[in-house]
C-alpha cells in the first residue's frame, strides 16, 4: 500500500535529526505505516498532518528525554543486564540527561561556576589568540589561488648559511632547468620590483609590482574579476604593453568601471593599457602581499605546479630521486623547491620558532588555569559529598556518575571556551601592528571556522582532563571507584594532590615572571644603545628619478632643486641625500689601504651621501671634514671618503686615518678605485641594534651613479611630521608631478619597528605572568583557607591546650612558605629551560640572571605571603569551644 | 527486585494481552487510543517497551523492512510469563485496595464534580 498522500517532510527530518539507528527506524516505521493506514483516510489530510506533527515532536521528547527512575536494584540482575544492551540505543538520552545535570548542578554554583568559566577562560582564550596568530601567518589562504599547498616556489641562487642572494634568471634558463623534470604543469616566473603608478586623474604613487611570465596567472588558477588576465602572446618582445591591476587599486583609480576599454595606467611613465583585474585579497604570491601592479616581463623567480602531488611529497621527490639527467641539472643550476606558497622559506624558520614559543607560554597558561579549576572543583566536590552519596544509593552506577562528572567539567570548559574566545578577539589586538621575522606587519588578526574549532577542541580536551585527573590520582582503587569517591576521601587522605596544583601554578607564575623581565631588560639595552646618531625630529623619504627615465645631468639637476627648496621650508634646520637611509641593508664592499696587499681587505657597508647628511643625522665629527658640496655631485677621480671610528681603527690602527689612501677593486670589471680618507666620524649603528659591527664608508652620493637613480631624501625639522611630509610632499610635487615621494617615515619609527618583535614577547609575557601570579595567588588562598578550615578542631584544640596566636599563625604559614619555596624552586629550574629556548632573542641579558631570578622569586614569595596571610588569621581567631563542636 | 508497574506500563501490558501475536507499535497504540482516549505518541510506546523488554516483561524481535513503512522494519512484542505474572500482581493489588471502597470514591468524585460545577 502506498500512500498517495506522503508523510509531512519537516517532521519527518526533524525526527530523523533527534533519533538515531533502531529507536529512528521503529517508531518513524510505526507513525508513517499508521499515518498511511488509519489516519489519513478515516481523518483526512488536515488532521492526518497535525497528528503527524504531533506524533514525531511528542515521541522526540518521549525518547529523549525518557526517565529513567532511580531503581535500588543490585547488581547482576536483569534489569542491569538489560540497561548495558540498550546502552547503544540511549546514548543520545543519556548526553542529553548527563547535560541536564551538569547545567543543573553549574546553575546550582553559580559563584564557583563563574570562576571557573573565568579562569578557563582566560587559558583557552591565550592559547586561542596565538593559534589564530599562527592560523592567519600560517595557514590562512591566499585569496584567489586554486590549490595552494600544491604549488611550489623555485628560487635559482647563490646559497650561504645566512641565506641566498636569488640570481636573475631570464624565462628561457627556468624552461632549461625544469625541462625533463616530473610532474610539473606551469612555470610562472615572477620579480617584484616597485614602480610608479599614475591613473584615473589620481596623484602618482609608488606602488609593489610584479613583472611576470605570462602564465603567471593560469599557474596560480587566479580568475579575473573583470576583463582578461595574461596570454601567451602577452609577455613576447614587442607586444603592447598592458597590465593587470589589483581590486583595490581598481577602486581607487577607475571606480570599479567594469568596461576597461580605454583605460590605461602610467607605470614608470610608460602608458600600459589596463587589460583586468585580479579578485579581491590578491595581492601577489606572498601571504601578505603589496603587490597592485602586473606587468609581463623578465623574472628572478619562479612558481609552477604539481598536480596530484603534495608540497612536502614534491620535496622529496626532487631531492631523493636525485640520479636523473634532469634532477643533476637542476642541482648545478643551484635551484631548490620551496613546497608552498605564502611565506618565505627563512621567514617560515624564524616565525615557526616565534610561535613555538607563544604558543609554550601560553600553555604554561592554560596549565595553570586546568589546576586552578580542578582544585575548585574538588573543593566544590567536597562540598557534594552528600548528594553524590545519595546518588549512590539510589543505584547510580560509577561509570554514570563518572559520565556525569565529565559531562560537568566538559560543559565547564566549553563555557570558557566560549567566553575564551571573547578574550581572545581582545588579546589577539595586540599582534596587529607586528612584523613577524622580516615579514610585513600583520594588519588583522582573523578568528575563522579553523580558529573556533582549534577552541571547541582544547575546551574539550581541557575539560577531560581537569575532569579526569583526580580520578586518575586514586588510580590504584579503581578508575570509576576513585573517581566517585575522591571528593569525600581522597581530598582529605592526600591533601600534597592539592599542594601540587599550588606549586604547579606558583612554579609557572614564576617562569613567566622572569621571561617577562628578560624581555623587559632586553628592550632596556636596546633602548640604551647609542645609535650614533640622533633620530629625533628627522623625516626619511624615497625618490627614484631614474624609474621615470631621467638622464644623469637631470637627476643631478632634480637633486640639487629638491635639496634647496626643502631647506628653505619653514621649521627645516637640515636636509641631506643619501643612498640610504640609515636601518637599511646597505651595499657591502671591500676596501684596504694603498700600499698593502689585496688580502688586507676589509668588509664595509657603503652609503653615498651628500655633506648634510652627517649634520641632519647629528653625527659627530671625530676628525678631518666632511665632504664640502661641491664633491657630492663631482664623479671620477679620487673620491673623498668619510670613515666610521671603527673602520678608521681597523685599517690604519693607531696612526691617523686622515689624508690615508684606500683601494677597491670593481667586481664586474676588476678595475681598481681609490678613495682618499677626508674625515672621521663617530660610529653609528647599521640595520639593526643587536650588531656592533660598525665599519662604515660613506662616499659621495655621486660616486655611485645608481644612487642618483633612488636615493633618501633626510629632513630635519622642528615642526610636526605630519606637517613636514605634506611640505616637502608640496616641494616634490611642484617639481615633477609624476615623481611621487615614498616609503615615507620617521627615523624614530623606522628604529622602533626594528624592535616591534621584542616588544610583543616582552608584552605577551608581562601580560600573561600578571594573569599566571593572580591565578596562582587565589589557589593559594584557596588552598590554605580549605586547610585551615580543615583543621578548624586541631587548631581549637591547640588553643585550648594553650597555644598563642603567634604559635597558630606561624604554623599555618610556615606550610604556606613552604609550598611557596617549591613552587619557586621549580619555577626557576622551568626558567632556566625557558632561557634556553630564548637565548637568541635576548640581549645584554644573560638568560641564567641572578638580579632577575632574585626579582621573580622575591616577588612570588610576597604574593604568597598575602594570598596565605588573609586564612592564617582566620586560624589564629579560632574560639575553642565553637571548634570543639564543630563538624 | 522492583515489584511495581508503572500505570502507562500496566496499560501497554493489557494492550500487548490483547493484541496476541500481532503486537507493534501502531496496533498497541491504537488499541491503547481506543480504549482509553488517551492519545499516546509512537515514541512513548517505544520507550516503555524497550524498559519492559529490558526487565524481561516482553521480549520483541524486529522483522523485514516493510514497504508501507518507508522500507523500514517493523518491532513486534509478545508478553512473557514474567510480564504476565507482574501484571497479574498489580492488578491484584489494585483490587485489593479497591475492594469496598468504590462508594467512597463515588461520593469523592461526585463533590470534585460538583465543586468544578460551579466554577
Amino acid at each position: 500500500m502506498t500512500g498517495h498522500l506522503s508523510t509531512p517532510r519537516l517532521p519527518r527530518m526533524l525526527l530523523s535529526l533527534l533519533l538515531r539507528g533502531e529507536v529512528l527506524e521503529v517508531v518513524l516505521g510505526d507513525i508513517e505505516e499508521e499515518f498511511a493506514a488509519h489516519v489519513l483516510p478515516l481523518r483526512g489530510a488536515r488532521f492526518a498532518r497535525g497528528w503527524f506533527w504531533r506524533q514525531a515532536l511528542g515521541s522526540a521528547r518521549s525518547v529523549l528525554f525518557a526517565r529513567r527512575r532511580g531503581r535500588p536494584l543490585p547488581p547482576g540482575r536483569p534489569e542491569r543486564r538489560a540497561s548495558k544492551r540498550s546502552r547503544g540505543r540511549n546514548v543520545v538520552a543519556g548526553l542529553h540527561h548527563d547535560l541536564r545535570y551538569a547545567y543543573r548542578s553549574l546553575v546550582k554554583h553559580p559563584g564557583v561556576s563563574s570562576l571557573a568559566v573565568v579562569t578557563l577562560a582566560l587559558g583557552i582564550g591565550a592559547t586561542t589568540s596565538i593559534f589564530s596568530l599562527a592560523n592567519t601567518l600560517v595557514f590562512s589562504p591566499i585569496p584567489g589561488v586554486r590549490d595552494m599547498e600544491r604549488q611550489a616556489e623555485i628560487v635559482v641562487a647563490e646559497w650561504n648559511e645566512n641565506g641566498y642572494r636569488p640570481r636573475w634568471v631570464m624565462p628561457d634558463n627556468y624552461r632549461e632547468i625544469m625541462e625533463g623534470l616530473p610532474a610539473w604543469d606551469g612555470i610562472a616566473g615572477y620579480s617584484r620590483p616597485s614602480v610608479h603608478v599614475a591613473g584615473g586623474g589620481a596623484t602618482p604613487q609608488r606602488l609593489g609590482a610584479e613583472s611576470v611570465m605570462a602564465s603567471y596567472f593560469d599557474v596560480l588558477g587566479v580568475v579575473p574579476r573583470a576583463g582578461r588576465l595574461f596570454q601567451g602572446s602577452d609577455d613576447v618582445p614587442g607586444a603592447p604593453p598592458v597590465a593587470v591591476i589589483s581590486d583595490r587599486l581598481w577602486t581607487r583609480l577607475f571606480h570599479r568601471t567594469e568596461d576597461l576599454v580605454g583605460i590605461t595606467v602610467k607605470l614608470n611613465g610608460v602608458q600600459h593599457a589596463v587589460i583586468g583585474v585580479v579578485p579581491p585579497g590578491f595581492h601577489g604570491t606572498e601571504r601578505f602581499g603589496n603587490t597592485d601592479v602586473w606587468f609581463p616581463g623578465s623574472m628572478n623567480a619562479h612558481i609552477h605546479h604539481f598536480p596530484g602531488l603534495t608540497a612536502s611529497q614534491s620535496r622529496a621527490r626532487y631531492l631523493t630521486e636525485g640520479e636523473t639527467d634532469a634532477a643533476e641539472r637542476f642541482r648545478e643550476a643551484d635551484a631548490r623547491v620551496f613546497p608552498g606558497l605564502g611565506i618565505n622559506d627563512y621567514a617560515r624558520e624564524r616565525l615557526s620558532q616565534t610561535l613555538r614559543m607563544l604558543m609554550g607560554v601560553v600553555v604554561l597558561v592554560l596549565l595553570i588555569a586546568c589546576a586552578n579549576v580542578t582544585n575548585l572543583l574538588v573543593f566544590q566536590g567536597i562540598r557534594r559529598q552528600g548528594e553524590r552519596a545519595v546518588r549512590r544509593a539510589l543505584g547510580a552506577s560509577d561509570a554514570r556518575v563518572l559520565r556525569e562528572q565529565l559531562t560537568e567539567s566538559v560543559v565547564l570548559a566549553l563555557m570558557g571556551g566560549a567566553v575564551g574566545v571573547l578574550f581572545a578577539l581582545g588579546l589577539a589586538k595586540i599582534f596587529e601592528g607586528t612584523a613577524f621575522g622580516g615579514m610585513r606587519a600583520v594588519e588583522h588578526v582573523q578568528l575563522d571556522l579553523r580558529v573556533l574549532a582549534f577552541t571547541v577542541g582544547v575546551s574539550v580536551l581541557v575539560g577531560i582532563v581537569f575532569g579526569t585527573v583526580p580520578a586518575l590520582m586514586g588510580i590504584r582503587r579503581g578508575f570509576a571507584a576513585a573517581f566517585k569517591d575522591f571528593s569525600i576521601t581522597e581530598a582529605r587522605r592526600r591533601p600534597f594532590v592539592r599542594a601540587g596544583f599550588a606549586v604547579l601554578q606558583l612554579a609557572a607564575s614564576v617562569t613567566l615572571l622572569v621571561g617577562a623581565l628578560l624581555f623587559l631588560g632586553t628592550l632596556r639595552n636596546l633602548n640604551r644603545v647609542d645609535l650614533g646618531f640622533d633620530p629625533d625630529g628627522v623625516t626619511a623619504f624615497y625618490v627614484s628619478p631614474g624609474d621615470q627615465g631621467y638622464s644623469l645631468d637631470q637627476m643631478m639637476a632634480y637633486h640639487t632643486s629638491l635639496l634647496d627648496r626643502v631647506r628653505s621650508l619653514p621649521g627645516v634646520q637640515s636636509a641631506s641625500l643619501s643612498e640610504y637611509a640609515p636601518f637599511a641593508y646597505y651595499m657591502v664592499d671591500n676596501v684596504y689601504p694603498a700600499g698593502e696587499p689585496e688580502e688586507a681587505m676589509v668588509e664595509v657597508h657603503k652609503n653615498g651621501v651628500t655633506p648634510g647628511y652627517f649634520r641632519t643625522l647629528g653625527i659627530q665629527l671625530l676628525g678631518g671634514r666632511v665632504f664640502t658640496e661641491g664633491e657630492a655631485f663631482t664623479t671620477g677621480g679620487d673620491y673623498p671618503v668619510v670613515l666610521s671610528e671603527a673602520l678608521a681603527a681597523r685599517l690604519f690602527g693607531q696612526a691617523s686615518a686622515l689624508g690615508g689612501e684606500l683601494r677597491t677593486r670593481r667586481r664586474y670589471d676588476g678595475s681598481v678605485d681609490s678613495f682618499r680618507v677626508v674625515g672621521v666620524v663617530r660610529n653609528t649603528t647599521l640595520n639593526s641594534l643587536r650588531e656592533d659591527d660598525r665599519m662604515m664608508l660613506y662616499w659621495p652620493l655621486s660616486g655611485v651613479r645608481s644612487s642618483l637613480g633612488r636615493a633618501a631624501l633626510l629632513v630635519k625639522s622642528q615642526q610636526a611630521p605630519a606637517a613636514v611630509t605634506a611640505s616637502v610632499t608640496d616641494v616634490a610635487e611642484a617639481l615633477d608631478s609624476s615623481l611621487p615621494l615614498y616609503g615615507v617615515a620617521g627615523l624614530q619609527e623606522r628604529v622602533e619597528a626594528t624592535l616591534s618583535e621584542e616588544w610583543l614577547f616582552a608584552r605577551t609575557l608581562a601580560l600573561l605572568a600578571a594573569v599566571a601570579v593572580v591565578l596562582a595567588s587565589v589557589g593559594l588562598y584557596g588552598l590554605v583557607a580549605f586547610g585551615v578550615a580543615e583543621r578548624t578542631r586541631e587548631f581549637g584544640i591547640r588553643v585550648a591546650l594553650g597555644a598563642d596566636q603567634q604559635r597558630i599563625l606561624k604554623l599555618v604559614m610556615r606550610q604556606a612558605g613552604l609550598l611557596a619555596l617549591l613552587g619557586v624552586g621549580v619555577g626557576l629550574a622551568g626558567a632556566v629551560g625557558l632561557g634556553r629556548i630564548v637565548e637568541g632573542r635576548l640581549f645584554g641579558v644573560e638568560p641564567v640572571n641572578v638580579i632577575v631570578y632574585v626579582t621573580a622569586a622575591l616577588a612570588l614569595a610576597l604574593v604568597a605571603l598575602m594570598a596565605s596571610y588573609r586564612p592564617a588569621r582566620a586560624a589564629t581567631q579560632v574560639d575553642p569551644v565553637a571548634a570543639l563542636r564543630y563538624d | 527486585m522492583n515489584m511495581f508497574l508503572g500505570e502507562f506500563e500496566q496499560t501497554l501490558l493489557f494492550a500487548l494481552l490483547e493484541a496476541g501475536d500481532d503486537a507493534h507499535g501502531v496496533v498497541l497504540r491504537r488499541a491503547i487510543e481506543e480504549r482509553t482516549g488517551r492519545a499516546v505518541t509512537a515514541g512513548a510506546v517505544y520507550t516503555a517497551l524497550e524498559r519492559l523488554t529490558g526487565r524481561g516483561y516482553v521480549s520483541s524481535w524486529l522483522s523485514e523492512p516493510a514497504p508501507e513503512r518507508g522500507g523500514r522494519r517493523k518491532k513486534h512484542y509478545r508478553l512473557e510469563p514474567d510480564g504476565a505474572l507482574a501484571l497479574n500482581r498489580a492488578l491484584e493489588q489494585m483490587r485489593r485496595m479497591s475492594e469496598g471502597l468504590d462508594q467512597r470514591l463515588a461520593e469523592a468524585v461526585a463533590q470534585a464534580g460538583g465543586r468544578r460545577g460551579t466554577e
